[in-house]
């Protein structure tokens, strides 16, 4: 705020001389009207911040002027200046919008005084509005971001089931053992399986909101299940893991972590090309530890490494067209990585591979 | 007489096999893109009779661009175009070819899943409306 506009409403010139000559310094500007429809009819060429209202004033008095004020801009904060301060007069006025009063004769501390407390509540309006004007929009932002994130999950679950229900409709006119129907059954089963991957994603998506409690955890164990786990899947696509289990512990919530490396190393085999490697790394780092999942597959441009953590975000190239995801595996584990109050980063080349490095506190 | 023949424009490749098989079993030549680029390629080589285009292609919803794209081509102008999509719900709105027509620039639309039966039907009418 530059300067203070005060409006000042007086009958009598010596209180508007009075006023203009202690309150007039830098930063407080002071209008004079010498009845209230004067002092209305400034007020609705300069936005006033304080009003200094006199009670008693011919033709219209001022609580009168303080009501309408209130209409004209309820912003100001109005102070009622009496010769004849009453508790019925004070309290009528402060019903009728006044904020404060002094009374006359006064002191010009005395109205320093006053004025100021009443630019600390002119303050204190307006820091109010602002917090309300900002809760408004983030609470509006926040409505809007939960519609469009129904939407897309209406529209993830959605296009699966309509693809195998328009499947089965054409098997009604194929024979199950033919050539053709084998392969639209497999599309078919693969595309569920695809969809009931999504529900499940969708849950501990949403259950990474619940804080637990969380206990010291060897993480190298959990990479270890992970690997056993997931080995099966990439013998088949003739993918190795190189995993050196070293103990390593860590304070987590241990289904989050068995999630968290389940994902990555799921993407780095899923993404990888047959007889391509996926080489898992942990390590002390700080006060922390560094995981890090690196892959010989396809990798991804810097483009699609902008969305890489956006839910449902998934690459689409010719490379990815039948490889199936729901979108969310890097979703999670960010939010997971998140909560940990930890760290994750993807580094990717087409053609050469991608890494994950994932930073987590050992203690939080 | 030659056949006609109808580009498919569709990120889900098992869409893309299902409605060539039922437009192939109809007796249309079917081309097919996964995505913009793609299907532009095909109108410039092939000139489609008719174009079956998923509007919610990506995050960028291509589809309307390539929408545009060819009715403001002369060249192009003249393709009917039927636009597939469950857009509606993700967009929030709810699109109707009467009230968003000018703004679409489709000639027809259909929300998925599409029925075989209803598919071969508004592609039949599009191509005798446009010959």
């Amino acid at each position: 705020m530059n300067e203070w506009q005060i409006l000042v409403v007086d009958d009598e010139e010596i209180i508007r001389e009075g006023c203009i000559r202690i309150l007039g310094k830098d930063r407080i500007q002071v209008h004079a009207a010498a009845d209230g429809a004067e002092g209305l009819a400034k007020a609705k060429v300069i936005p006033c911040e304080i009003a200094l209202v006199d009670l008693k004033m011919p033709r219209m008095g001022g609580i009168e002027f303080i009501e309408e004020m209130q209409k004209l801009n309820p912003r100001t904060i109005c102070i009622m200046i009496t010769g004849y301060a009453t508790i019925e007069t004070a309290v009528e006025a402060i019903k009728k919008g006044a904020y404060d009063y002094i009374p006359k004769p006064f002191t010009p501390s005395q109205l320093r005084i006053v004025v100021q407390r009443a630019q600390e509540r002119y303050r204190l309006q307006t820091e109010a509005e602002e917090a309300r004007a900002q809760a408004e929009q983030a609470k509006e932002e926040a409505e809007k971001a939960k519609e469009q994130w129904i939407n897309l999950v209406y529209h993830e679950l959605k296009s699966p089931l309509g693809v195998v229900r328009s499947y089965l409709d054409n098997l009604l006119t194929l024979s199950l053992d033919s050539e053709k129907g084998h392969e639209v059954l497999g599309r078919c089963l693969t595309r569920t399986d695809a969809l009931l991957q999504l529900v499940n994603d969708l849950l501990s998506l949403s259950r990474l909101t619940d804080p637990r409690p969380r206990a010291m955890i060897d993480l190298a164990e959990i990479v270890s299940h992970a690997v056993e786990f997931l080995g099966i899947e990439a013998q088949k696509q003739n993918i190795s893991i190189e995993w050196v289990p070293t103990p390593l512990s860590i304070q987590a919530d241990e289904r989050m972590m068995e999630e968290l490396v389940g994902n990555l190393l799921s993407n780095a085999i899923k993404y990888n090309r047959p007889g391509g490697t996926v080489t898992l790394t942990l390590a002390p780092e700080g006060k922390g530890v560094r995981l890090v999942v690196r892959d010989t597959g396809i990798g991804m441009g810097e483009e699609d490494q902008k969305h890489l953590f956006e839910q449902f975000f998934r690459v689409k190239s010719d490379a990815t067209r039948l490889i199936a995801g729901t979108g969310l595996g890097l979703a999670i584990a960010k939010r997971i990585v998140d909560v940990h109050e930890g760290s994750i980063e993807c580094e990717s080349k087409p053609g050469v591979g991608t890494t994950f490095s994932i930073f987590l506190p050992g203690v939080s | 007489m030659e056949r006609s023949k109808i580009l498919l424009v569709d990120d889900d490749p098992d869409l893309i096999e299902i409605n060539r098989s039922i437009l192939e079993a109809e007796g249309y030549e079917v081309f097919a893109s996964y995505d913009i680029e793609g299907a532009v390629a095909i109108v410039e080589r092939a000139r489609p009779d008719l174009v079956v285009l998923d509007i919610m292609m990506s995050r960028k919803n291509d589809g309307f661009t390539f929408c545009y794209r060819l009715k403001d081509d002369p060249e192009t102008a003249g393709i009917p175009i039927l636009m597939l999509s469950s857009v509606a719900m993700v967009t929030g709105f709810n699109l109707s070819l009467d009230e968003d027509h000018e703004w679409m620039r489709a000639d027809d639309f259909l929300h998925k899943p599409v029925s075989a039966a209803v598919l071969l039907d508004r592609v039949e009418r599009l191509l005798k409306r446009s010959k």
